[in-house]
């Protein structure tokens, strides 16, 4: 988008919004203690849900040189966010069940408006924006476990202004198609109830898969899963290469002694597991928490925080070209030379092609537990 | 200038930060301790006794089938017997499948009616041996297969003249059930390099140190918690009334399934009571308490649910009551994960203990 579109999205959150959002005076009791951080946009900055060391929900950027950006309080815990294609607007989404989604400005670290969650609605940790950025798009989780995407208007204050099924139970991950015109939602198909939190009430029979919606119309476009896994894998985490091939990362809930390859890609028309070794899908210990597509999108990385490792995959060839260990590590993004990868033990790391993590030098950002989930700023 | 600031830093800390270390692996070798004394043999000598008490009786009916009703009361007896340790997913259980094969649940594909099949058809002795059960057939030499046999629809066939091989394989279950529960046993209690001595860190073990072990000890606090949660409790609830599934109860054909519940929970409350309250204590009394209260509240919901888990699910004042249940055992994962780890100093993270 160009720099009129971006300030053109801005100022009409601040018209919608009274007193504008971002205008606003930031929580200053929050970020006072930082230190001053270079100038916005010197180097790439990521941004993640994380606790500090009492154990505090927040919000926290910082930048690939290990400078502090922003440190904010959350209400509970979060879990991913959703860039606008301007980078202008960041909305961080709470933890499934979730009740609300955060507003921050990217650069500033103001805190915007809170979305609360619709009645009957709770949001379920992921979210991405419309191609123009004037549309928001939230996986959601209605009364009966059945997953929506709820859409927001960013002209509009981030205005519920509709919703449309994913056609699945257990809604998480959301991508927008490189075209701009369809939504990818990954269907976990685990229902759980909001009123027992983070139980898993159907681990026997749940049915998962991927679900292509017109990102529009929000008509169902294709349904897509792997056959004769019901029950077995849940389907969670989205990323694309530079073909648009959909890279899915899962879970495994059948029986512990079988180990199924742990990442799909969409073909031509379905969906296949990639192969490899059974010492690489052995390593994830049943379990990916995240996925993301390097820049260029030639490389796709999924993490395995049980495992306590991370996998990089040559999107050209499908194939594991190597991997690299960190305990607890799951939060990945793309970051120039490879991915940045964080862990709930403290550790921030830039992964680079050979799959070396390399800490990012500044000891404040191991005094915080990192969520499950990084993005770019 | 700053090389010998270094050097007097370190000259100053070393000793400070040994001595530190030192604290610290005391501590946790003690919680080691506490769990393996107070907790692991009791349970897994439980666990060996009734497991030799059915191979005594299920040997009585092979023998006798009016001796039956016995070997289903010492049947009851193990299942019980065995909750005291099935959380504990590590070494000796985990060694061998020892784990799956004294239970294999939940059998989502029906392996052990498929293998049992296999076993009664063949009615080959040499099958059945506990060094054959060592080789395969995992579903069907364990407490469900020995449950279908004594308590399934097809139990009253375990007394009929021509199907002799029933009886058979119900002695062989029994006998691989003891030697299992004798071989775990002896890994805990042999003289010579006790698993306790193992978890404490060895040079040569799989845990380099006293942190490795309460590591592992931790994790199957957490496992425990949630396989109680979702595979025996939540799975029988289902989503919704009309999807309640009272027979993938654990123990639906002998009735057992609550027992089974309760039996674990106060199992799994006794491991951390031993274990980690005291590290957690000394780290955060308010903490410490809320964990305590919470597994009270587990087991006094536990002890509402009536008249069985599998009718409970069935009626909304019973669903009710089981998800009572469910909600201290989550909001316990979610503390374990989230507080509880980092303020005793385990190098644990929220995003592989409670992922999304």
């Amino acid at each position: 988008m160009t720099r009129i579109g971006r300030r053109a999205v801005f100022g009409l959150i601040g018209f919608a919004a009274a007193p504008p959002a971002f205008l606003a005076a930031p929580a200053a009791a929050d970020t006072a203690t930082l230190p001053s951080g270079p100038t916005p946009g010197s180097t790439p900055a990521f941004l993640s849900a994380a606790a500090d060391e009492e154990g505090r929900w927040r919000a926290v950027a910082f930048g690939l040189d290990g400078s502090p950006r922003f440190d904010i309080p959350l209400p509970a815990r979060g879990h991913g966010a959703a860039v606008s294609p301007d980078g202008g607007i960041a909305v961080l989404f709470a933890r499934r069940p979730g009740s609300y989604a955060q507003l921050l400005h990217p650069t500033q670290g103001r805190v915007g408006q809170m979305l609360q969650r619709a009645t009957g609605r709770w949001f379920c940790g992921h979210g991405c924006f419309s191609a123009d950025g004037g549309l928001l798009y939230a996986t959601e989780l209605d009364d009966d476990g059945e997953g929506v995407v709820g859409v927001y208007s960013v002209p509009r204050g981030f205005a519920r202004i509709g919703e449309f099924p994913t056609g699945g139970a257990d809604p998480h991950d959301i991508r927008l198609t490189p075209d701009g015109r369809a939504l990818w939602v990954a269907n976990g198909g685990i229902r759980t109830d909001p009123s027992v939190p983070r139980t898993r009430l159907d681990l026997e029979t749940f049915e998962s898969g991927i679900a292509l919606i017109d990102a529009a119309s929000g008509r169902a476009l294709s349904k897509r899963a792997l056959d004769g896994e019901e029950g077995t894998l849940s389907l969670r985490h989205l990323a694309l290469d530079a073909d648009g091939a959909l890279y899915v990362a899962m879970q495994h809930e059948g029986p512990r002694f079988e180990r199924p390859p742990l990442v799909a890609a969409t073909t031509a028309d379905g969906l296949a597991q990639l192969e490899a070794a059974d010492d690489v899908w052995r390593g994830l210990d049943h379990y990916t928490g995240s996925a993301a597509a390097g820049q260029g999108g030639e490389v796709i990385a999924v993490t395995s925080p049980r495992g306590g490792r991370g996998l990089l995959i040559e999107a050209r060839s499908r194939r594991v070209v190597s991997s690299f260990a960190m305990p607890d590590g799951c939060g990945v993004a793309a970051a120039p030379g490879g991915f940045v990868v964080t862990s709930g033990l403290g550790r921030v790391a830039l992964v680079d092609a050979g799959a070396t993590p390399r800490d990012l030098a500044a000891a404040w950002l191991g005094r915080l537990r990192w969520d499950n989930h990084l993005v770019g700023l | 200038m700053p090389t010998r600031r270094l050097v007097l830093a370190a000259l100053i800390l070393t000793p400070v930060a040994a001595a530190r270390g030192q604290e610290v692996e005391a501590v946790q070798r003690a919680a080691i301790r506490r769990a393996v004394a107070q907790h692991i043999i009791p349970g897994y000598t439980a666990f060996a006794e009734a497991a030799r008490a059915f191979a005594t009786a299920s040997e009585a009916a092979r023998a006798d089938p009016a001796q039956a009703e016995a070997a289903r009361r010492a049947w009851v007896a193990t299942d019980l017997a065995f909750q005291r340790i099935r959380h504990l997913r590590f070494g000796p259980l985990d060694d061998f499948d020892r784990g799956f094969r004294i239970s294999f649940f939940p059998d989502t594909r029906n392996s052990i009616g498929r293998e049992m099949g296999e076993l009664l058809r063949a009615a080959d002795p040499a099958q059945v041996t506990p060094d054959a059960f060592r080789r395969g057939r995992v579903a069907a030499q364990g407490l469900p297969a020995s449950e279908r046999l004594l308590f399934g629809d097809e139990a009253p066939r375990l007394a009929a003249a021509d199907q002799p091989f029933r009886r058979v394989l119900l002695a062989a279950i029994g006998t691989n059930l003891a030697t299992m529960g004798d071989d775990m046993l002896q890994a805990w209690t042999r003289s010579e390099r006790p698993y306790g001595t193992l978890l404490e860190g060895t040079p040569d073990g799989g845990y380099a140190s006293t942190l490795d072990g309460v590591v592992t000890l931790f994790k199957n606090v957490v496992g425990g918690l949630e396989f109680l949660a979702e595979r025996e409790v939540a799975r029988v609830l289902g989503p919704s009334l009309r999807e309640a599934f009272p027979r993938r109860a654990e123990a639906w054909r002998s009735g057992e399934s609550l027992a089974l519940v309760r039996a674990s929970l106060a199992a799994q409350q006794q491991f951390w009571t031993v274990t980690f309250a005291p590290m957690t204590e000394a780290a955060d009394p308010a903490l410490a308490r809320e964990v305590a209260d919470l597994y009270a509240e587990a087991v006094a919901a536990a002890g509402r649910i009536a008249p069985s888990l599998e009718v409970a699910v069935t009626t909304p004042d019973g669903r009710a009551a089981v998800e009572d249940l469910l909600r201290p055992l989550g909001t316990l994962r979610r503390l374990l994960a989230e507080r509880v780890a980092p303020a005793i100093g385990l190098p644990l993270g929220f995003n592989s203990m409670d992922g999304d």
